[in-house]
């Protein structure tokens, strides 16, 4: 393996409803204690009672150290609040990211950064009021188109932290965290930034669940991702963030990104192809990118979400590539389906597992779908790992998979 | 070898004619989505026999930037919830409000395996795009992208962001603008443009980020001229047609605006021909 190939990465943060930082959100899953936060929220979302759980941050998000870090900002674009809950959700992780990264926003204000940050439904006019209103032929106050404008992720960050550089939103569905990861990682070897931060952001939307639900992909019951059992996938909300540099000897290093690839099925609109081809390629390009050999690779994040078609999808892909006894885990039992955010948050874990060189389980697997042959890690297991290089992958609409291969620190 | 320009396209209706089989697979889908496939359809016409003989689908992307992306189809989705109640949402139009579905039809109906990319922005949206494929090409990670900005007419933005910022003139208008790019001399038939030197900075802490004007300025022939991303496209259309061996000067463009600066050149290939 050619170290300049590398990317460092310098800080992470994330937040989720399994844990309001990196550090407890991978202890609770350590400690597989089933789904926290995982419950009915319809007197938040919902006018009508509508019976599919989602994992729920709570109604607030940000404390008063964050209000304090991004005032300025408020300020700055005349606004009394964030211009909605992903940015608050992604302001709270930026600011947890800066203390993991030992960094003052003095540090970096003005340097060129790149920002590239993957989010489905913040990059989404959601404001039913406004729209209803309109629809009913008045012309209300723009104050949701202003917040709408301000709302760009990417650029929030930027103007947060006063910083200069390209910046990005990467809206491929549920595998743009990923992506925005992958991409960053690109503009770090390719010399378009010396420094990035990327991940994703994504909040629980009425209408983001309801789409879901309406598309009968949604659970009555917490998710059993690679279960007999499973019946679909709960939502979540959550943000997780790395800041990204090239190869670097340095404490401070959290881990390695070694290789990214995205791969289209092109197959159909919504579904994954159902033996994962496009998977497969994504794996395997990105083994070839590193120059390693399979076996070097010790664990597979899945991307995991509990539904049918996904889950066999994604065991064949990884059956053909890798072979039935890697281990595979899912963490959409302990976090939901955080969108956008997904790959991001995934990813983060991912690494901390390949710290740690200890694999925990999917919970909500009690009993493996017969169908899916692969090593599957059930709910109260723990493997512990060969080597500290793992793979994180996400599948999307529109047929997008993504895939990182990473590397926990030296 | 540096990425070229092949072709570009554009389209302002979703009544192009397209084959059959193209337009059963589009039966359901909405407006960007068929304005997108449209423009592909017109850019990757004259190409595909070259295309399917130096490239795999897997070595073929598309990048897809936005501003705004499909806001009517979820305003449509939303309609379906008010009209029928919360648990009767078409999920046909929920699966199409999702930013990516365009790119998702392309890759099908093209046969697309590549990187698949969709990227949303205020500022710049096609230079976005641009310098996404660019540094796909330059890495070696795909042979040939497609580039599409797009965008679909909205009233309720037209209204909205007229009030908010006290001026009479907004109005989107819907449109794609496809682009193909490739780093493969195999795919270039004469000519092309090849993009130097772009670079990309956004610059949002200095000013109100809602800020939507970005006027390309154009350099050439000791003239300077104010575009958006539809004229540069009409422009570069009109210049790929000229006769290669016609002696017409570099382009240098830069795209201004409040909230930050892209700005690269624009020169012709010029294929080597072995005597």
């Amino acid at each position: 393996m050619d170290k300049n190939n590398f990317v460092t990465i310098l800080g992470s943060s994330a937040i989720c409803a399994a844990g309001e930082d990196k550090e407890s959100f991978f202890y609770n899953s350590v400690k597989q204690n089933g789904p926290k936060n995982c419950r009915a929220i319809s007197e938040y979302l919902f006018e009508t009672k509508l019976d599919f759980p989602a994992f729920f941050l709570g109604p607030k998000i940000l404390n008063k150290d964050v209000i304090r870090f991004i005032t300025p900002f408020l300020e700055k674009n005349e606004l009394e609040h964030c211009p909605n809950r992903t940015v608050e959700i992604l302001l709270r992780c930026l600011y947890n990211l800066l203390i993991d990264a030992q960094l003052e926003p003095k540090d970096i204000k003005n340097k060129t950064v790149g920002i590239v940050i993957g989010t489905t439904v913040g990059s989404t006019f959601n404001n039913e009021s406004y729209y209803k209103a309109y629809r009913e032929g008045k012309r209300p106050y723009p104050y949701a188109i202003k917040n709408y404008l301000l709302s760009n992720l990417a650029q929030v960050i930027q103007s947060v932290l006063e910083v200069r550089g390209p910046t990005m939103v990467i809206n491929n569905a549920c595998a743009s965290g990923t992506d925005a990861l992958g991409i960053a990682s690109i503009w770090i070897k390719s010399g378009i930034c010396d420094i990035a931060i990327a991940g994703g952001a994504d909040e629980l939307s009425k209408i983001a669940y309801l789409g879901f639900s309406n598309l009968q992909l949604t659970s009555k019951y917490p998710c059993k991702p690679f279960d007999a059992k499973r019946s679909g996938l709960n939502l979540g909300e959550g943000a997780a963030l790395m800041l990204l540099c090239p190869y670097k000897k340095s404490t401070q290093t959290k881990g390695f990104i070694l290789g990214y690839s995205c791969t289209a099925d092109a197959y159909h609109p919504t579904a994954p192809h159902p033996k994962g081809e496009g998977l497969k390629n994504a794996i395997k390009n990105i083994i070839e990118q590193a120059g390693i050999k399979p076996k070097s690779i010790a664990m597979i994040n899945a991307h995991g979400t509990g539904t049918i078609v996904n889950d066999l999808s994604e065991s064949y892909a990884i059956e053909a590539v890798l072979g039935c006894n890697i281990p595979v885990v899912s963490t959409k039992g302990i976090t939901g389906h955080c969108l956008g955010a997904a790959g991001a948050i995934e990813a983060l874990w991912t690494i901390e597992a390949l710290n740690n060189l200890i694999c925990p389980g999917t919970i909500g697997l009690n009993k493996k779908d017969p169908k899916i042959n692969i090593n599957a890690i059930i709910q109260g297991e723990k493997v512990s790992l060969k080597s500290n290089i793992g793979i994180s992958q996400s599948l999307a609409f529109g047929g997008s998979n993504s895939c990182l291969l990473l590397m926990g620190k030296d | 070898m540096d990425p070229v320009l092949l072709k570009t396209s554009i389209i302002t209706n979703n009544k192009a004619s397209l084959p059959t089989q193209i337009s059963r697979t589009l039966r359901r889908a909405d407006e960007i989505t068929n304005l997108c496939v449209a423009a592909s359809y017109l850019t990757l016409n004259n190409y595909n026999d070259i295309i399917t003989k130096y490239s795999t689908p897997e070595e073929r992307s598309i990048v897809i930037s936005t501003r705004f992306g499909p806001i009517e189809t979820n305003f449509r989705y939303l309609d379906t919830i008010f009209d029928f109640g919360e648990s009767q949402g078409s999920p046909t139009l929920f699966s199409h409000s999702v930013h990516n579905t365009a790119s998702g039809y392309i890759s099908r109906i093209f046969n697309f395996k590549g990187p698949i990319y969709t990227i949303s922005s205020y500022s710049y949206p096609l230079i976005k795009a641009l310098l996404t494929a660019i540094t796909l090409l330059k890495q070696d990670l795909t042979k040939l992208v497609l580039v599409i900005e797009t965008e679909t007419k909205s009233n309720l933005l037209n209204n909205g962001i007229k009030d908010l910022l006290s001026i009479k003139d907004f109005s989107t208008f819907s449109y794609s603008i496809a682009w193909l790019l490739t780093n493969q001399t195999e795919l270039v038939n004469n000519t092309g443009l090849v993009f130097n030197n772009i670079s990309l900075e956004d610059l949002s802490s200095y000013k109100p980020i809602y800020n939507l004007f970005s006027d390309i300025i154009l350099e050439y022939q000791n003239k300077i001229e104010y575009i958006n991303s539809y004229q540069l496209s009409i422009k570069l259309s009109k210049y790929l047609e000229k006769s290669f061996y016609e002696d017409t000067e570099n382009i240098y463009f830069k795209i201004n605006s409040n909230i930050g600066i892209a700005k690269g050149e624009i020169y012709k290939y010029k294929k080597e021909v072995l005597q």
